[in-house]
């Protein structure tokens, strides 16, 4: 793990990890503000990322002691699976606005992303409101049924 | 004549809506979903200010071409229901064979037989092609409105009189084929053709006829083609489409691929650019 920042929230990573580890996931990206945190458990290396935020990228290795993170959120219970097969886009179309953030307040029943299978293409609303504190996927990413997308506490 | 139903559609409860202009008929139609419609009901209009196509490109809708959207109300299931794309498909080719004169031998020149080529042709998923150029876009949106059911929007675009110059594909309009029906004799057609393949359809249990019936009137089958999928592009030969209407293709390599979502390009040279 490398820090180029001071100050930035350790125990954050480690919830992250907790999440990976947890959740058998092999990345997961927050954004908070112009800081940005990736962590992946797969061989170290580094994905560009266009952001010009700073990058942390943690490997988880194996299993990780729980017992120092009870704040950990359960993803398995908030995250926002993939009802379908198909692409997902986080945005209308390639050059507009996301339609969320890491970090963004939702209403239940707003529009989180679009997953198009078969031309059509199905708006995938907020299962409740909340907070969005983690999007597992990127732009035009293929997705599985059941994949988890967002993370809504 | 303004916009009208098919009698046989109207029977079947279908119903009408129709406006001057609209920002989109799928956005009314996701509209109504919301304030409680319970879906059968065609939203059409003579002008669209903000039509949309596949990922957010723009579908002009001058006066004089139709755009027309069906809102039904799904089950959870939209698997079975984006299926619907495909009826939506066959629905205006039946509906472009009945009111344009001559649809079936235009390029059989001999008229020899009952099954001459058919001018218009379905181009996978959803796009009908009027000798090879894009006639119309077909465009399907869902939005869950609770646990159990989904509004689907299936929104229609046909290029009746005016087609678009800037785009990077070949295009035509039912007028520069040389046909004069207008958008609302097109729409009684459709509503017509629609009913009728909706219930070849039957909840998603008469899908292999429908993707029987789309296979036979399928654009470049056996032929070479390129899909875009979102930055990479396939390049193979167009095998058919499998039992959930994914576009099967045999790669260089000889592997088959199948996909779900991307554009499709007919020729060997088929450029990543022209998506």
């Amino acid at each position: 793990m490398s820090i180029k920042k001071p100050g930035v929230d350790q125990q954050m990573i480690r919830d992250l990890a907790g999440i990976l580890n947890d959740t058998n996931l092999t990345e997961i990206e927050v954004e908070l503000g112009d800081l940005k945190v990736r962590v992946s458990r797969q061989a170290p290396t580094v994905h560009a990322v266009a952001a010009p935020a700073p990058v942390f990228t943690q490997t988880a290795p194996g299993p990780q002691p729980t017992a120092s993170a009870p704040a950990v959120p359960d993803v398995s219970k908030n995250a926002v699976p993939s009802p379908m097969v198909g692409t997902a886009y986080l945005a209308p179309s390639p050059d507009a606005k996301s339609f969320i953030e890491v970090g963004q307040a939702v209403k239940e029943g707003q529009t989180l992303l679009i997953i198009e299978a078969m031309k059509t293409m199905n708006q995938i609303p907020s299962p409740r409101s909340g907070t969005v504190t983690a999007i597992l996927i990127e732009d035009a990413q293929p997705v599985e049924f059941g994949m988890p997308l967002v993370v809504i506490e | 004549m303004g916009f009208q139903l098919a009698p046989t559609a109207a029977a079947e409860g279908f119903r009408l809506e129709a406006h001057d202009t609209v920002s989109s008929t799928n956005i009314i139609a996701l509209e109504r979903a919301r304030e409680g419609d319970q879906g059968k009901l065609w939203i059409v209009s003579k002008r669209q200010e903000s039509g949309r196509g596949r990922r957010g490109r723009v579908w002009v809708t001058p006066e004089g071409n139709l755009a027309a959207t069906l809102l039904l109300i799904v089950g959870r299931d939209l698997k079975t229901a984006a299926t619907l794309g495909f009826v939506a498909g066959l629905a205006l080719a039946d509906a472009l064979n009945a009111v344009v004169p001559n649809a079936r031998i235009a390029i059989a020149p001999d008229g020899a037989s009952g099954e001459c080529s058919n001018r218009f042709e379905l181009k996978w998923p959803n796009d009908v092609l009027a000798d090879g150029a894009k006639l119309s876009g077909i465009l399907l949106e869902s939005s869950m409105l609770d646990n159990e059911r989904a509004a689907l929007a299936i929104g229609i675009g046909v290029n009746v009189v005016a087609y678009p110059q800037d785009v990077p594909y070949p295009a035509t309009s039912l007028k520069a084929l040389g046909a004069t029906c207008d958008a609302e004799t097109l729409f009684l057609a459709l509503s017509d053709a629609w009913s009728d393949n909706m219930r070849l359809w039957n909840e998603g249990r008469g899908l292999d006829q429908i993707r029987q019936r789309w296979l036979s009137r399928a654009a470049g089958l056996g032929g070479q083609v390129a899909v875009r999928v979102d930055g990479n592009v396939v390049r193979g030969v167009f095998e058919t489409i499998d039992e959930d209407c994914r576009f099967v293709i045999r790669d260089d390599s000889g592997a088959i691929q199948k996909i779900a979502a991307g554009d499709v390009h007919f020729g060997a040279v088929a450029s990543a650019g022209a998506a």
